[in-house]
C-alpha cells in the first residue's frame, strides 16, 4: 500500500483510539488522584500519587454501596423478567404463522420509536393508584416493559436459526410444546438468552429519568439517582464523584465485553439506547 | 400444535405492553384536556385545548423545540461525518489487534447518558476542566470559559457529549455496511481503471446509502427524544439555553409538578416522533418479516 495512505490511516486510527478512550482514561485518574492535586492548575495528565482514597470514601461515608445493591436488584430481576417473557414471545414469533405476526412485530419496533420521557407523568399517576411509588417495584415493572418489545425481537431472531427438526423429534418422543421449548430451543439458543438478557441489563442498570422521579426516599436510590444527587448539589466532590462513577461503569463495560458481537443487529433494531 | 398457542405464548408480552406502554400513552391524551397539578390531584378539570394554546404563546416552548432542532441536526452531522470516517478506516486497515481495537472504539456505547454527562460536565468544568486546559495551552483560549454556564456553548457542550457517544453508533453500523459489500464489485471497478476516488463514489457510497438513510433517521428519533443527558449536564440551562423539548417534557413534570401542561409538551413531542417513525418505516419498507436490515 502507498506509504502515504498507510499514514493517513495510521493517524486517523490513533485520533479515534484518543478520541474514545481519553474521557474514560480521564475519569479513571481523577478518581485516582488525590483531592488537593485535583485542583492544581495547569492540569496534570497522569495521577503522580495514585490514591484508592475517593474510593474508600465512597465505600464508607456515602450510600453509594447501597445503591449500587440497589441497582443490582433492580436491573437483574427486570431483565430476569424480561427475558422470560421475550423468550415465550419470540418462540411465538419464530416457529408459528398466525394472524397478527405481522402486526405485531411491526408493532414491536414501533414501539422503539416511542418517545419514553412522555410515559414518565402518566406512568407516575399509575404508579401512585398502585400504591407502588417510592419503591423498587415498580422501576422493575417498568425496565421490564420498556426492554419487552427489542428482547422479543431479538429472541425471534434467535429461535429462527436454531432448526425446528430437533424439537419435532422431541414431541414425537412424548414431550409437550412447553417441554420442547424448555428442553430443547432454550439449550440451543443458550448464546442469544445470555445476548438479550445483557442487553436488558444494561438498559434497566442505565436509566436515570424514571428512578429519579419515581424514588424519593435515599435507601430506595439506584446508582444513577444516587450519583445524579451528587451533581446536583452545589459543591461538587469531583474525586469521589468519579470513583462513583467508575464503579457505576465497570458493571456495564463488563456486560459490553460479551455484547459486543450482538451489538450490529441490536442497534439495527434501533432499540438499544445506551 | 393448536391454533391458539402462539396467542398464549405472546399474551405475557401482549399484556404488559398494553398495560404499561399503550395505556399510559393514551391517558397522555386526555391528560393533556386537563388542569393537573400533581400537589392538588383532586381537582383536575377539564380545560379543553387551553393547555395547548397556552405552548403556542409559550416562548419557552419555541425555543425549546429550536434547541432540539440544533441538539439533532448538529450532533447528526458530526456523529455521521466521524462515524463514517471511523467505519472506512476500520474497512481498508488490515492489521493484528483489529478485534480489540474495535472494541475499545466502540466501548462509548456502554457509557449510559447520566454517566456521559458526569465525564463530560467535568471535562467542560469552567475552574479545572481538561478541555480549558487543553486550549489554554494550545494558545486558543486566553481564560477558562464556563462552557456549561454560558448560554452560547451550554447547548453546544451537550453535543459535544453526543457526538462523542454517538459515533459508535454510526461506525457500527456502517462498517457492518461496507463488510457486506462483495470484494468482486471493487475488483471489476479496478479491471475497468476507476480511480479509488470513482470507485468510492460508484461503488461504496450506493452500497452503503441504505444503511446511512436507516441509521439516521433511527438515531435522529431517538436523539430528539434523549433527555438524560442534557439534564444532566447543564438541566437545560443556563435559563433554558440548552434546554430541548424532550427535556422540557421531563422538566415540567418533575420541578413544575405540572402534569396537565407535561402532558401536553408531550402530545407535541409524540407528534414529531410520530412523523419520524412513518418516515422510517416507509424508507425501510418493512414488508417482510425480517428487521430492517
Amino acid at each position: 500500500m502507498h506509504p502515504m495512505r498507510r499514514m493517513v490511516q495510521f493517524t486517523g486510527l490513533c485520533a479515534f483510539f484518543v478520541f474514545a478512550v481519553f474521557p474514560v482514561y480521564w475519569m479513571v485518574a481523577t478518581s485516582l488522584t488525590p483531592a488537593q492535586d485535583l485542583f492544581v492548575w495547569p492540569l496534570r495528565y497522569f495521577p503522580a500519587a495514585p490514591t484508592l482514597e475517593h474510593y474508600a470514601e465512597v465505600f464508607l461515608r456515602t450510600d453509594i454501596p447501597r445503591f449500587f445493591t440497589n441497582s443490582l436488584t433492580v436491573a437483574s430481576l427486570a431483565s430476569a423478567c424480561t427475558l422470560t417473557v421475550s423468550v415465550l414471545g419470540g418462540y411465538a414469533l419464530a416457529r408459528y404463522r398466525f394472524r397478527g405476526r405481522q402486526a405485531t412485530l411491526l408493532v414491536f419496533l414501533a414501539t422503539q420509536m416511542m418517545p419514553v420521557v412522555v410515559l414518565i407523568v402518566p406512568l407516575f399517576i399509575i404508579f401512585r393508584m398502585l400504591g407502588l411509588l417510592d419503591t423498587l417495584y415498580s422501576l422493575m415493572i417498568v425496565y421490564t416493559v420498556l426492554n419487552i418489545p427489542f428482547c422479543t425481537l431479538m429472541m425471534q431472531g434467535f429461535f429462527a436459526g436454531v432448526p425446528s427438526e430437533l424439537e419435532e423429534a422431541a414431541m414425537v418422543d412424548g414431550c409437550n410444546r412447553m417441554g420442547a421449548i424448555l428442553r430443547v430451543a432454550v439449550p440451543l439458543a443458550r448464546p442469544g438468552l445470555i445476548a438479550t438478557f445483557l442487553f436488558a441489563f444494561i438498559g434497566a442498570w442505565n436509566e436515570l429519568l424514571f428512578a429519579v422521579m419515581f424514588l424519593n426516599t435515599e435507601s430506595t436510590f439506584t446508582l444513577p439517582v444516587g450519583l445524579y444527587n451528587f451533581i446536583s448539589k452545589y459543591d461538587v466532590h469531583w474525586g469521589r464523584m468519579m470513583a462513583g462513577a467508575t464503579l457505576a461503569l465497570l458493571p456495564a463495560l463488563a456486560v459490553f465485553a460479551f455484547v459486543q458481537r450482538y451489538m450490529v443487529r441490536g442497534l439495527a433494531l434501533g432499540a438499544v439506547k445506551g | 400444535m393448536k391454533k391458539a398457542d402462539p396467542y398464549l405464548l405472546l399474551a405475557p408480552a401482549y399484556l404488559l405492553i398494553a398495560g404499561f406502554l399503550f395505556y399510559p400513552m393514551a391517558t397522555v391524551f386526555l391528560l393533556s384536556l386537563q388542569e393537573y397539578q400533581l400537589m392538588d390531584p383532586l381537582n383536575t378539570p377539564f380545560v379543553g385545548l387551553d393547555q395547548y394554546a397556552f405552548m403556542l404563546g409559550d416562548e419557552y416552548f419555541w425555543r425549546s423545540l429550536w434547541n432540539s432542532v440544533v441538539w439533532v441536526v448538529v450532533s447528526l452531522f458530526f456523529q455521521f461525518l466521524l462515524g463514517f470516517c471511523l467505519a472506512l478506516l476500520l474497512n481498508s486497515a488490515r492489521f493484528r489487534g483489529r478485534g480489540i481495537f474495535q472494541a475499545v472504539v466502540f466501548a462509548p456505547w456502554a457509557v449510559s447518558g447520566f454517566l456521559i454527562a458526569i465525564i463530560w460536565a467535568w471535562l467542560l468544568n469552567g475552574e479545572f476542566g481538561l478541555v480549558n486546559d487543553l486550549l489554554i495551552r494550545a494558545g486558543l483560549l486566553d481564560q477558562k470559559v464556563g462552557f456549561l454556564s454560558r448560554e452560547e456553548t451550554a447547548l453546544l457542550s451537550c453535543v459535544l457529549a453526543n457526538i462523542w457517544f454517538g459515533v459508535t453508533f454510526f461506525a457500527v453500523m456502517l462498517f457492518a455496511a461496507l463488510q457486506a459489500i462483495p470484494p468482486s464489485l471493487y475488483e471489476a471497478a479496478d479491471m475497468d481503471g476507476a480511480t479509488a476516488w470513482q470507485s468510492f463514489w460508484r461503488v461504496t457510497a450506493p452500497m452503503v446509502k441504505p444503511a446511512i438513510v436507516i441509521t439516521i433517521l433511527l438515531r435522529a428519533i431517538w436523539i430528539f427524544n434523549w433527555a438524560d443527558l442534557i439534564w444532566v449536564m447543564t438541566g437545560g440551562g443556563p435559563a433554558g439555553a440548552s434546554r430541548t423539548l424532550a427535556l422540557y417534557v421531563f422538566q415540567k413534570a418533575f420541578l413544575g409538578l405540572d402534569f396537565g401542561y407535561s402532558a401536553a409538551l408531550g402530545v407535541a413531542l409524540t407528534v414529531v416522533s410520530l412523523v419520524f417513525t412513518a418516515v422510517f418505516l416507509r424508507v425501510t419498507r418493512f414488508y417482510g418479516d425480517e428487521a430492517a436490515i
